[in-house]
């Protein structure tokens, strides 16, 4: 299964599902990312982590580590 | 009859400028998220019945960070009259994430859509009387920057507050979830008031814990809501949590199409800064850039030549010309100051001190009074325009190294300026150890108060070196570093990396106003300091060094008695302490001491003690600098900056530090830390530096020193706690 | 006369700072180096 840490810089991916649990993933979700929403990465950092995604209109910063969580199709 | 109004929303959605815009109190915005974590309170302007609080920028009702929980704890237990809840218009779905859940409080809810103006720029809509169609509740459209709709947004606020109307939320659930939330409400919450129970069923379905044991349900119950829950999540094939969050959003997804127009967007501004700024190749390059000119014109050109005016000229003895004319010669205060005391006849000691105590003292810290104002007009700039959220992005890979994250950066930064607000800065660290880690480290960059220490030890010892100072920050960032890698190796700290889930918010301008502002507050206090604390100081130490026992007599002193004074025999005890690290005089002890008080009284101490006659000015070759470079040798005079770099801050930022950690505890331990981390690293400047140079001879420091250099080496290479718990898994 | 002198204006100095710190405490407000941007500032701003 594809993850949001899979995804190329300039994609736009749709979320199929969360996994993982606590207080990193509700972060995630109350930040927009949810089944169904659109993603859009639209950098890497300098040093090659975090990634910054465009996410429901706006701007968001988000480690490759915690995008694991994010199921994308 | 007085009402309370809580301000609600997004970090970074306008609340705080709205906030001083309707209070009218001269506070100001920081652009990260963070910055008001503790609620604010205040009258409106227009009508003092109207209270207004100022909640925590928050995401959501969650339990699982203090802001949240502060401002939930707040609306549920305190029970405002009115919410006004505050949306960034070009950010809206996000911010109507928080809107579904304060509707379900059932308190009266209006909100303020900001960021109007920005909007109209972009081109997009929004159609206000069909979202408050959607969410059943009063919409006003406002700029509280250009402070336009503010006073109709609290009118209508206070209307509604007085109406004292039951709220009943638009949006719902989907069925399955209905029936549990039904459910949930009947068997567990039919005592309670029934336009709350909605609410609290609802975080019972998602199996909040702190409102569990906030409503002191009984394990019984809650294993037969389980069951509810369990089905519901079973047919919707995900945990209730996620399902909650899942369907708000896809509620406002629904209403967002009619509620919003969208101008097709190509990148704003900010995204095309954003592009330069933190691009791949760029990013540290500019960050090392913005860094060096930040330091560059506060520290080295603006400042020094500010401070060497002020020092020599204003305050000391020279004296100046006004506006560089001729005939308007202005004397320097501490020479007018002697003059005019001397002519009224006035006693030689209290001369003595009033001059060369209090004036000289003091004088000694005013004259950095341009440089820190130069450093906080450009922290000011940069904390305003959004580019912190920037640097804690570029940062977070390196942070990440040893267990923290970028956001562990930024009370660095500030912390460069003074290090009260750099611990404040902790709080946007969601990781209780990790935000104990920073706390604890932070205040090793040097601040502003830090550098007369610096430019001291620089002026006495080093010919005024600019390497000095350089090395003293880098100092300070690796002893930043080295700590974060020792200390997560711990079992204390050791964990899970730190959650680095953060937003970029778009940049802007701040306005000229917030910068000075800020510069003003910040640099203020610095003044106010050296006028009460320090100068308090000054006094007390004048007494202390003037008095003390000779010959078995307690009197008075003349000034070459000075080592009989009390403040000597006090200052000797420590200087055993001190003796192993080169600067075991009394004179530097109690310096050091005085600089718990404030790090400026540093300075300001040595200057009394060690030139009661001559210590006007902070430079140029002044005696008192010659008395103390020929004390000590000069890897001894490092090692004494180096120590007071590293040690417990001053009284303000150990007051903050408690504050941040909440437990004692915790609070020595870090003061602790940095006491015991200053001496060592201490010890080895000096012995192996000295032994080096071949100032000091072999001795039992020497063991000592190289003791902890291998320890220090061993801690920070050594495998830490997780990862051999991974690799023993592998 | 000249002490005299010396002695009021080392006695005003004290008083000022002592009042300026005991009225700082007394309002919450610990230090302002925060900026005026911490809970306790506006706090007592806000009295």
């Amino acid at each position: 299964m594809r993850t949001l840490q899979d995804a190329q810089i300039g994609e736009t991916v749709t979320v199929a599902k969360l996994t993982g649990d606590g207080a990193v993933k509700r972060r995630i979700m109350d930040m927009g990312i949810t089944k169904g929403v659109e993603i859009y990465i639209r950098k890497v950092a300098p040093l090659g982590d975090p990634v910054e995604v465009t996410v429901r209109g706006y701007e968001l910063s988000i480690r490759k580590e915690d995008a694991k969580m994010v199921e994308i199709n | 009859m007085s009402i309370k109004i809580a301000l609600a929303g997004n970090p970074n959605s306008g609340k705080t400028t709205l906030f001083n815009a309707l209070t009218g109190s001269n506070q100001f915005v920081g652009n990260w998220p963070g910055v008001t974590v503790e609620k604010k309170e205040g009258r409106y302007k227009g009508d003092k019945e109207i209270e207004i609080i100022d909640l925590p920028g928050i995401y959501s009702l969650s339990p699982y960070t203090l802001e949240e929980v502060v401002a939930r704890n707040y609306l549920i237990d305190e029970k405002p009259d009115a919410i006004l809840n505050i949306i960034d218009g070009t950010n809206i779905e996000r911010n109507l994430y928080l809107t579904t859940q304060l509707i379900e409080l059932s308190i009266p809810v209006v909100l303020a859509v900001n960021m109007m103006d920005i909007l109209e720029k972009n081109g997009d809509r929004i159609f206000v009387d069909k979202l408050s169609e959607a969410l059943g509740v009063p919409v006003v459209e406002i700029s509280a920057l250009k402070s336009n709709g503010i006073e109709k947004a609290i009118g209508i606020a206070a209307e509604e507050a007085r109406k004292n109307m039951a709220i009943v939320p638009k949006h719902s659930f989907s069925g399955p979830v209905e029936h549990a939330i039904a459910h949930i409400e009947e068997l567990l919450l039919h005592d309670m008031e029934e336009r709350y129970q909605r609410w609290y069923a609802i975080k019972l379905f998602e199996r909040d814990d702190k409102i569990q044991r906030k409503l002191g349900v009984p394990q019984d119950k809650l294993d037969h809501i389980e069951n509810d829950i369990k089905s519901c999540e079973k047919e919707l094939d995900d945990d209730a949590e996620s399902i909650i969050t899942a369907e708000r959003y896809d509620y406002i997804g629904k209403i967002i199409g009619t509620v919003v127009k969208k101008h097709k967007t190509s990148d704003t501004l900010s995204d095309k800064i954003d592009r330069i700024v933190t691009n791949r190749i760029l990013a540290l390059p500019i960050f090392v850039a913005v860094m060096f000119v930040v330091y560059y014109f506060s520290v080295t050109t603006v400042g020094t030549w500010a401070t060497d005016w002020a020092n020599d000229q204003l305050l000391g003895d020279d004296g100046w010309n006004f506006l560089g004319i001729d005939g308007l010669f202005i004397p320097g205060i501490h020479a007018a100051v002697g003059e005019f005391l001397e002519s009224i006849g006035c006693a030689e000691w209290l001369t003595g001190l009033i001059n060369d105590g209090i004036v000289a003292g003091v004088g000694a810290v005013l004259g950095f009074v341009p440089q820190i104002f130069v450093l906080f007009i450009f922290l000011a700039f940069l904390e305003g325009c959004g580019y912190m959220a920037r640097v804690a992005f570029i940062m977070d890979r390196i942070f990440r190294r040893f267990g923290l994250s970028g956001k562990s950066f930024i009370p660095m930064l500030i912390g460069s300026g003074c290090g009260v607000p750099g611990v404040m800065a902790t709080r946007t660290i969601e990781s209780e150890r990790d935000r104990r880690m920073t706390i604890m480290t932070t205040t090793f960059v040097p601040c502003g108060a830090k550098l007369p220490i610096i430019a001291l030890i620089a002026g006495a010892f080093f010919g005024e070196a600019g390497w000095v100072a350089t090395s003293s920050y880098f100092i300070g960032v690796a002893a930043i570093i080295c700590s974060g890698i020792i200390l997560k190796k711990t079992n204390m700290f050791a964990g899970d990396p730190s959650p680095f889930v953060m937003e970029l918010p778009s940049y802007h301008m701040p306005t000229i106003g917030y910068i000075l502002r800020s510069m003003w507050e910040r640099g203020w206090s610095f003044i106010k300091k050296a006028g009460t604390i320090i100068l308090l100081s000054t006094v007390v130490l004048w007494f202390l060094m003037s008095f003390g026992n000779i010959d078995g007599q307690f009197r008075m002193l003349a000034p070459e008695e000075i080592d009989s004074s009390i403040l000597a025999g006090f200052g000797s005890i420590f200087a055993f302490i001190f003796k192993p690290l080169g600067f075991g005089t009394w004179q530097l002890s109690v310096a050091a001491i005085t600089g718990l008080i404030a790090k400026e009284n540093v300075v300001a101490t040595l200057g009394m003690t060690y030139g009661i006659a001559e210590l006007a000015d902070a430079d140029a070759g002044s005696d008192y600098w010659a008395i103390l470079a020929s004390s000590i040798p000069a890897i001894a005079g490092y090692s004494y900056l180096v120590f007071n770099l590293l040690c417990a801050p001053c009284f303000a930022a150990m007051g903050a530090i408690r504050r941040e950690m909440n437990n004692t505890k915790w609070f020595l331990f870090a003061i602790g830390y940095q006491c015991a981390l200053a001496w060592a690293v201490s010890l080895c400047i000096y012995q192996l530096g000295g032994l080096f140079t071949g100032v000091v001879g072999f001795n039992l420091g020497t063991l000592l020193a190289i003791a902890f250099v291998v320890g220090f080496v061993y801690l920070l290479a050594r495998k830490g706690k997780a990862e051999a718990r991974e690799v023993v898994m592998a | 006369m000249g002490t005299f002198v010396g002695l009021v204006i080392l006695g005003s100095l004290v008083t000022l700072a002592c009042r300026s710190i005991y009225n700082d405490r007394k309002s919450g407000k610990t230090c302002g180096s925060c900026g005026g941007n911490c809970a306790k500032c506006h706090a007592a701003k806000a009295k």
